[in-house]
């Protein structure tokens, strides 16, 4: 079976943590609500939350994630064959943040691809990745994962009009961009013996939307951003469960040689409660939503680069992102020898 | 094959690119340098030289004088081409991670490439304004020598004029004195800077110059040459030195070769048959095909004639290759014209970054292609857009082509490093800057944070490298961290807060060790430092190598023994001491607090190891035998108010003087526990130590004279070695410099002795001893010292509960910003700490270095015909406008006295401050150094720099600004240029010999 190599790791937050405590001064959206109904603590921001204005972009974040995981892997960005980049919140329709990305780092003449898609964009992008590296057109891949929502916020918007299905988004997502390098090698080191994403909405409606608007339609006054969070918080955890059973029959694994779990990383409170239903207490979770915010296609990416840190010989990680969009279950795993 | 040559450090400075980063950004992107094409008309506006056709650098009169030991008023006589040059190299040094300053004394070679100074055409035309620095501001030799004065380089110096082709010929010649050992550095560049109309209208007269402005090599539009200025110097190694010490490296250099046309159609015309043989020689010397180069700098200036005749040559060279794609070729020229002298070095540069890179630039030309170019359409291209170079080593060439037939080729591979270097650890780092001004200082904190906090480089490659390329200047920052993150923080702290900072100017005899004594000890004391510095494991390993041997078939491991106490806090001790020795921080002063004067005589070479040993192991074992009813107290209060208890008691004595405050008793349990009360019932605080002993007292008599016996059976070595060559030991036993021998008896009088600490302190803070470095496991010697002497500084090495490694490296960082340079080999020793690049091409450059403008001086260029090319400024020191001059303190009566001509000093009523004020403002303008206050014993050679150029320069001064000294002979003058004050005697003679013909309001 082939498993590619995490030949290196790294991940970019924009500016300072934001408390729930600052958006309540800036948005008037209370603090004590957020913790209770959410469970996130802190995120990032590629704006000044008290101003609105912009600092970064997401070429900017995945330019330093990117810096950062070529750094880790010791690796020069001529070594690099292929780039694959996955976001839902692209700067431009084209060119791609991918092309500009490569740009940006000295690279040409190599396969260059972006994917669209919510959180399970990432699982795919690797995905993608790792079949490069199995067909040989590449020996190297850069794989990032980055979403930002600065074109989707309204500076000085009175809250208090908003309906609650699209307050919570305010409060529930965040900016970053995460990398990794995998190589085909045999070098010692972390591998993923496993990536695999299906899509199971077939007759279910759609559980989050993301709106974009063009130079005709900019101007209409239409709801950008939806979740329904009934329904995400009835069938999360369902997906998420049969993830997990899909994968450890994949890898021929037990559920007691998990050491490390992966959870999806919707808010602080979901994952609390998806991991309890798995029964996994045995493994360490590596979870970070409730400090970075939900950052979509970074998400899985973080996870990885901090789960690196603790992994040692014999580790068994496995993880999934469940996509509320049209429904896509992504499962992924990570081992050390 | 010959030995290659590595390029570990570049730095260039071209129009549109201020550093090399910019410099590749543009070559990718194809840029043109927009000329500004304006009538020749208009007047010439402030600083803008842009004329048609030329390319110019926004900021050639930048400079840095006090980087270079040049005083701000030579800086203005300095052709600027010079000071182009000296700061290129600096860059260039400090990008292949070598410091510049640490440099000096070594055999690099300085080999620069100039095909003009206009400067020197401008300022020694007119006798009636050549002074003696502007003499040594001129001139072509000067380009290189000044760079090996500067910076004490002893390797050859040349500056070499081939015309178009003198910076890569200056590459040629260094290339061959590396390799031949003649030098084993070497810093190749070039230098253009576009100062007057002569080579112009040559160009023009000559057929050669471009109607539209621009060069556009190999294009159908190409109808000549536009000028362009630059600077550019690249570091060089022999490749086998770069590898053995891991320097960062761009590429290689495989060979080159020179040539010249011979006799061909006329002295400035190219020669086809000339250049094909200069690069069939230089591929053969590199041992390369034809076939094997995956891309071509060629000379390309844009001249029809020219570009066909190399065409032809290349056509020539490549005909019958068997390469399966044409030879892309491409020239810098026609991103921003030609650099003359620069020219070379800047086509060699564009190569370097493309085989390092392993991406091809396109060539800027959409104009379309030369004809000619059709006819060798099969084996050459110009490449349109970036190309990536996939080849497993990458092989590329430059040529550059004299107007004078004078020829060179060079050929180039990449280099791949085959190991990775190890992952990263989180260890701690000391990441270091120096500047030699305060707000220097600041400046490059505030700018090295910003890039910091972002940078992806590995912590430990990062810190390494800001040790390796630190020039040592008096003015540093020293912060420990584990990440970028925290060490940016901790910078912009630092450059944040208001206080002044000291600056380290510290010498060997301001530093005392302080080795501790009992008490400090505690269980894994030197764990850490054995795992972070193997220099101290190895002398700790000795150490108890020692203690074993002296111990063996002693009884020492009873209870209350003090064995592991005395052989451990030695072991540490001794390790320490060595250790920091070995690092490069020497003392000027040793003492230790009791026991620890053993470990202090011992690095004092007043003992070995052995003997050291003994005296321990003996003192252990006799002291063991000691009785266990004694007690010792400690007092808080003066020796006069103690002695008077002492007076009533019998059986206590004192222990240790450990400050003017601060007094040890020892002696029996029952006096000892009488005279607490008593002490008590005065008010007086006193703390009981836990221990049943009373040492340093006459418990201990016995164990004195067992001590005596034993070690008197024992090879003492009487002499020392050489005195003056080991820092001294100051003994805490007789309160004074050990002079001579150590007797035996010494160690066994030390037990009943009393530790005369604080008089020791006293003793060490009278011979100018500033600095204590407490050579122990804890804090508490340094906590006495202050008490003896509150204006005195400390440092030790353990953080709030132990040494560690932070602790360690907090200690050593302290000490660098105290102005002691360690060599900073020890801390990497073991590590696989990576030394990067200063401005790497694709991710963020360190910043650069504040500069301050140097306007020319006016009155040298009034000769000629013409306008000034500057508009009529005039330098005054006072105009500067950055934030350098802020720094500097400055008297303002006596600069405004000086330069503006007005005299505010009453000379007729205060003649001696006149003239001191007069004298300190002249020293200020022609002293290289930033002196904040010139006192009357300040001496001008010794402190203020003054070379003899300098006091030459300062005579001239003087006697502008005070014509009572009439036409005095400078050497007259030179037997008083000592001290300032006696200078200013002997010029205030001159004034009281005129007073009665002074007037009070008299200019100057």
């Amino acid at each position: 079976m082939f498993k590619p190599r995490i030949a290196g790791a790294g991940e970019y937050l924009p500016g300072l943590p934001v408390t729930n405590m600052e958006l309540e001064n800036c948005w008037g959206l209370p603090a004590e609500w957020t913790e209770r109904f959410v469970g996130t603590k802190t995120r990032h921001f590629c704006m000044d939350v008290s101003t609105g204005k912009v600092i970064e972009d997401i070429l900017d974040i995945s330019i330093e994630a990117a810096h950062s995981a070529l750094a880790n892997a010791q690796m020069e960005p001529h070594e690099v064959e292929a780039i694959v980049l996955s976001t839902a919140t692209p700067k431009y329709l084209m060119p791609t943040v991918a092309t500009e990305l490569a740009d940006a780092l000295g690279i040409v003449g190599i396969p260059i691809l972006q994917v669209q898609s919510g959180c399970a964009g990432s699982i795919q992008a690797l995905q993608i990745a790792s079949d490069m590296l199995l067909a040989k057109r590449a020996s190297s891949v850069l794989a990032v994962g980055a979403d930002v929502c600065t074109k989707h916020y309204v500076h000085g918007r009175d809250f208090s009009s908003v309906p609650q299905s699209e307050l919570v988004n305010y409060v529930l997502f965040g900016d970053g961009a995460g990398a990794l390098i995998l190589t085909d090698d045999d070098m010692p080191g972390c591998r993923i013996p496993l990536l695999s994403h299906r899509f199971v909405g077939l007759g279910r409606p759609p559980g989050q939307l993301i709106d974009w608007f063009g130079l005709g339609d900019r101007l209409e006054d239409r709801i950008a951003l939806k979740e329904d969070y009934k329904a995400i918080e009835k069938n999360v955890p369902i997906l998420a469960k049969e993830a997990l059973q899909y994968g450890l029959d994949c890898l021929s694994w037990h559920p007691e040689d998990v050491t490390h779990l992966f959870p999806p990383q919707l808010s602080g409170l979901m994952t609390e409660r998806i991991v309890s239903s798995f029964g996994l207490d045995h493994a360490t979770e590596i979870s970070c939503v409730a400090d970075t915010g939900n950052c979509g296609n970074a998400l899985p990416f973080l996870q990885i680069c901090r789960a690196l840190e603790s992994m040692t010989g014999g580790s068994r990680g496995i993880g999934m992102a469940i996509e509320s969009s049209k429904w896509i279950q992504a499962v992924f795993a990570m081992e050390v020898e | 094959m010959k030995q290659a040559i590595a390029v570990i450090g570049i730095d260039c400075y071209f129009p549109g690119a201020s550093d090399p980063q910019q410099y590749w950004r543009m070559l990718l992107e194809g840029k043109v340098h927009n000329f500004a094409v304006r009538d020749r008309a208009d007047p010439p506006q402030e600083h803008a030289r842009c004329k048609h056709g030329e390319a110019t650098l926004d900021h050639a009169d930048l400079f840095n004088p006090e980087y270079f030991g040049i005083s701000s008023s030579e800086a203005a006589l300095m052709d600027p081409q010079q000071r182009l040059v000296l700061m290129s190299a600096w860059r260039a040094i400090e990008d292949g991670s070598h410091s510049p300053r640490r440099m000096s004394g070594t055999r690099t070679g300085v080999y620069m490439g100039l095909m003009s100074s206009e400067w020197t055409a401008w300022h020694t035309c007119n006798p009636e304004f050549v002074s003696a620095l502007s003499g040594s501001g001129s001139g072509f030799c000067m380009v290189a020598n000044r760079v090996s004065y500067c910076l004490n380089f002893t390797g050859p110096s040349v500056a070499i004029d081939t015309a178009c082709s003198s910076s890569l010929t200056a590459l040629h010649y260094a290339y061959r004195d590396l390799e031949a050992g003649e030098c084993d550095y070497a810093l190749v560049g070039g230098v253009n800077l576009l100062l007057g109309e002569g080579l112009g209208a040559f160009y023009r007269a000559a057929g050669l110059s471009s109607a539209g402005g621009m060069c556009r090599p190999f294009t159908g539009k190409a109808d000549g040459i536009s000028r362009s200025e630059g600077v550019a110097v690249v570091f060089l190694r022999r490749f086998e030195d770069a590898i053995a010490d891991r320097d960062p490296i761009y590429c290689k250099v495989l060979g080159t070769a020179v040539n010249h046309n011979g006799r061909a159609n006329g002295v400035t015309a190219p020669n086809r048959w000339a250049q094909v043989r200069v690069m069939q020689d230089a591929y053969k010397t590199a041992g390369v095909n034809p076939d094997d180069i995956s891309f071509l700098e060629a000379h390309g200036t844009g001249t029809r004639l020219g570009d066909l005749i190399e065409l032809n040559a290349l056509t020539d060279v490549h005909n019958g290759d068997t390469r399966s794609r044409p030879l892309p070729i491409g020239s810098i020229k026609g991103n921003f014209g030609h650099a003359e002298g620069a020219a070379g070095i800047a086509g060699f540069i564009k190569a370097a970054l493309t085989v390092s890179h392993r991406v091809l630039p396109p060539a800027p030309c959409a104009e379309g292609e030369a004809s000619a170019l059709d006819a060798s359409k099969s084996f050459l291209e110009i490449p349109k857009y970036p190309k990536k170079l996939s080849e497993d080593t990458v092989i590329g060439s430059v040529s550059s082509f004299g107007l004078g037939g004078s020829n060179v080729h060079a050929v180039l591979a990449s280099h791949d490093y085959l190991e990775k270097p190890a992952k990263a650890d989180s260890r701690s780092e000391i990441y270091v800057i120096s500047a030699p001004s305060e707000a220097g200082l600041r400046e490059t904190a505030t700018g090295k944070a910003a890039l910091l906090s972002r940078s992806p480089y590995r912590t430990s490659d990062l810190g390494w490298t800001s040790r390796c390329t630190d020039a040592g200047w008096q003015y540093r920052y020293a912060v420990v961290g584990k990440t970028n993150r925290e060490i940016a923080g901790k910078l912009k702290d630092k450059a944040n807060d208001p206080g002044p900072i000291k600056g380290g100017n510290l010498q060997s005899s301001n530093i005392a060790f302080m080795f501790s004594g009992q008490g400090d000890e505690y269980d894994g004391m030197a764990a850490c430092l054995c795992d972070e510095w193997p220099l101290f494991a190895e002398h700790h390993h000795d150490a108890w190598r020692a203690l074993g041997k002296a111990s063996e078939g002693m009884e020492l491991t009873d209870p209350g023994s003090t064995w592991s106490t005395q052989s451990s806090l030695f072991a540490f001790e001794y390790a320490l001491g060595s250790g920091l020795i070995n690092a490069g921080i020497t003392p000027g002063f040793f003492f230790g607090h009791s026991l620890g004067e053993i470990a202090a005589a011992t690095l004092a070479n007043l003992i070995d190891l052995d003997t050291a040993a003994a005296i321990v192991a003996g003192r252990s074992l006799y002291m063991n035998k000691a009785p266990v009813d004694g007690a010792m107290l400690a007092v808080h209060a003066p020796y006069d108010t103690v002695s008077v208890y002492l007076e009533d008691s019998q059986g206590v004595s004192i222990a240790a003087h450990n400050s003017p405050s601060q007094i040890v008793l020892s002696g029996d349990y029952a006096a000892i526990c009488d005279i607490e009360n008593r002490l008590k019932v005065a008010g007086l605080r006193t703390t009981v130590l836990r221990t049943h002993r009373a040492f340093h007292s006459h418990h201990m008599t016995n164990a004195a004279s067992d001590l005596l016996k034993s070690l008197g059976t024992l090879n003492v070595r009487e002499e020392k070695v050489s005195f003056g060559s080991f820092p001294a030991l100051l003994s805490t036993v007789t309160g004074e410099v050990v002079a001579g021998k150590l007797p035996v008896s010494h160690w066994s009088d030390q037990l009943v002795k009393p530790v005369l600490f604080g008089d020791v302190v006293k003793l060490a803070s009278g011979m100018s001893v500033t600095h204590f470095i407490e050579i122990g496991p804890r804090s508490t010697l340094s906590g006495l010292v202050k008490k003896t002497d509150p204006s005195a500084t400390t440092v030790n090495f353990c953080g709030s509960k132990k040494t560690d490694t932070d602790s360690l490296l907090s200690g050593i960082a302290r000490l660098y910003e105290m102005g002691v340079m360690p060599n900073w080999d020890f801390l990497a020793s073991g590590r696989h700490a990576v030394r990067l690049h200063g401005t790497r091409s694709d991710f963020f450059p360190l910043h650069r270095y504040p500069l301050q403008r140097i306007l020319p001086r006016l009155e040298t260029l009034e000769s000629g015909d013409g306008e000034s090319q500057y508009g009529g400024e005039v330098c005054q020191p006072e105009e500067e406008t950055s934030s350098f001059t802020d720094a500097m303190a400055s008297v303002p009566d006596e600069k405004k006295a000086c330069a503006s001509g007005n005299a505010d000093i009453n000379r007729g009523e205060n003649p001696p401050a006149a003239v001191l004020g007069i004298l300190v403002s002249c020293l200020k303008a022609s002293s290289p150094i930033p002196a904040a206050h010139i006192g009357r014993d300040v001496r001008l050679s010794e402190e203020l720099g003054l070379d003899s150029v300098a006091l030459v320069y300062l005579r001239e001064l003087l006697v502008e600004r005070i014509p009572e000294l009439g036409g005095i002979a400078f050497a007259d003058l030179l037997p008083h240029l000592t001290t300032v004050g006696e200078c200013a005697d002997y010029l205030e003679k001159f004034l009281v010999k005129d007073a009665d013909s002074l007037t009070p309001e008299r200019s100057i």
